[in-house]
């Protein structure tokens, strides 16, 4: 069977409501796509006077109906889709925890081997203060971190997006959010310190190492940053989808 | 009420094997009687909301037409759930049915 105009614009339409998770959206279409073409063989193709086409758009029209509303059926996949996205930032922030962590530890191990220091006359108090303040940073992304990873996992999805799973899932985005402000401070202050141990030791090929390991670094923070941003997008576009509702209320 | 119950429907409705969203809604309203007549497109919600949870898996097969279709089925969760689903629902039931006959059995004596 050919898929009819009225099956393909009601997928389209399907789709647009889910723009918030294209990934979701695919699979959804995909699912519906086969539910409708099933639903519409199995319906009994009559038609007024004898027209099988009419017949057969009737069929494709009854369908859709009892299938529902694009709009509706979308509302009903944002807690899925929200808290999946937050399980997302909160796995994405622990990898990144732990591999900075393995990073910072072989660089400290590296410098002591090479008997790297930290240059005083260039640094000023910051030789004092920036390691103690860049192993604070670390050692909060990290608590608040492991409690958001905690927090995140340990919530099931709702089968509405009511106020209180709302304020779960606002939760969840503050605790990835001050977990990734103490980490990309971490990752600022061991940019700076690295470099001004490599700029004090001279470029040497050995110097490759702690740039590189800086460089996976801001990668790992860029990371999360991005998926932090796709958390607040996929709110906002939630947040026009339930926008009538509201408006209603 | 259905919409409160809809987790534990779905998971009744394939706990007679995989099925794909479509099948499981014939189930659904084959088993009831007709009684349950949800809106099609609420199941689908409800299998992804489950097999987020763990209680039930997925996967793509080749439907008889050549259209993939995704399949479901309940894992060792969803059978747990659906089973402590059904002791409980029973408890419920047998609670009403005696609150039921009670109040039956005291508008009799009151009209003696």
């Amino acid at each position: 069977m050919r898929q009819s105009v009225l099956v393909t614009e009601y997928l389209d339409a399907l789709t647009r409501e889910l723009r918030f998770d294209l990934q979701l959206s695919r699979r959804v279409r995909q699912e519906v796509e086969d539910h409708l073409f099933e639903a519409i063989a199995d319906e009994p193709v009559g038609g007024s006077n004898g027209n099988a086409d009419a017949g057969s758009c009737e069929a494709q029209r009854r369908a859709i109906a009892r299938f529902g509303d694009p709009r509706d059926i979308a509302r009903q996949y944002a807690p899925l889709s929200l808290l999946r996205q937050a399980r997302r930032v909160g796995a994405t922030l622990i990898v990144a925890i732990a591999a900075i962590l393995i990073l910072m530890k072989g660089r400290g191990a590296l410098y002591g081997f090479l008997q790297w220091r930290l240059n005083a006359d260039w640094l000023g108090e910051l030789s004092t203060i920036g390691p103690v303040i860049d192993r604070y940073a670390f050692q909060g992304a990290l608590a608040v971190g492991i409690l958001g990873w905690l927090y995140i996992a340990s919530r099931s999805v709702a089968s509405t997006l009511d106020i209180g799973y709302q304020h779960q899932l606002r939760r969840c985005l503050l605790l990835s959010t001050a977990s990734a402000i103490l980490l990309i401070g971490s990752v600022i202050l061991d940019t700076l310190l690295s470099g001004a141990r490599v700029l004090g030791a001279g470029m040497s090929v050995a110097a490759l190492v702690p740039l590189l390991s800086i460089a996976l670094e801001v990668a790992l923070a860029t990371a999360i940053v991005a998926e932090i941003r796709k958390t607040v997008q996929r709110k906002a576009l939630v947040s026009l989808l339930f926008a009538d509702t509201n408006a209603g209320h | 009420m259905l919409k409160g119950h809809l987790d534990m429907i779905v998971l009744a409705a394939l706990a007679g094997g995989p099925a794909h969203g479509y099948a499981v809604i014939q189930e659904i309203r084959r088993r009831s009687g007709g009684a349950f007549d949800l809106p099609e497109g609420t199941i689908y919600p409800a299998l992804h909301r489950l097999e987020q949870g763990g209680l039930l898996s997925s996967r793509w097969t080749a439907g008889d037409s050549g259209r993939q279709r995704r399949v479901y089925s309940l894992t060792r969760s969803g059978r747990h759930a659906l089973a402590d689903q059904r002791a409980l629902w029973q408890r419920f039931t047998d609670a009403i049915g005696g609150l039921f006959g009670e109040t039956s059995h005291a508008a009799i004596r009151s009209r003696h």
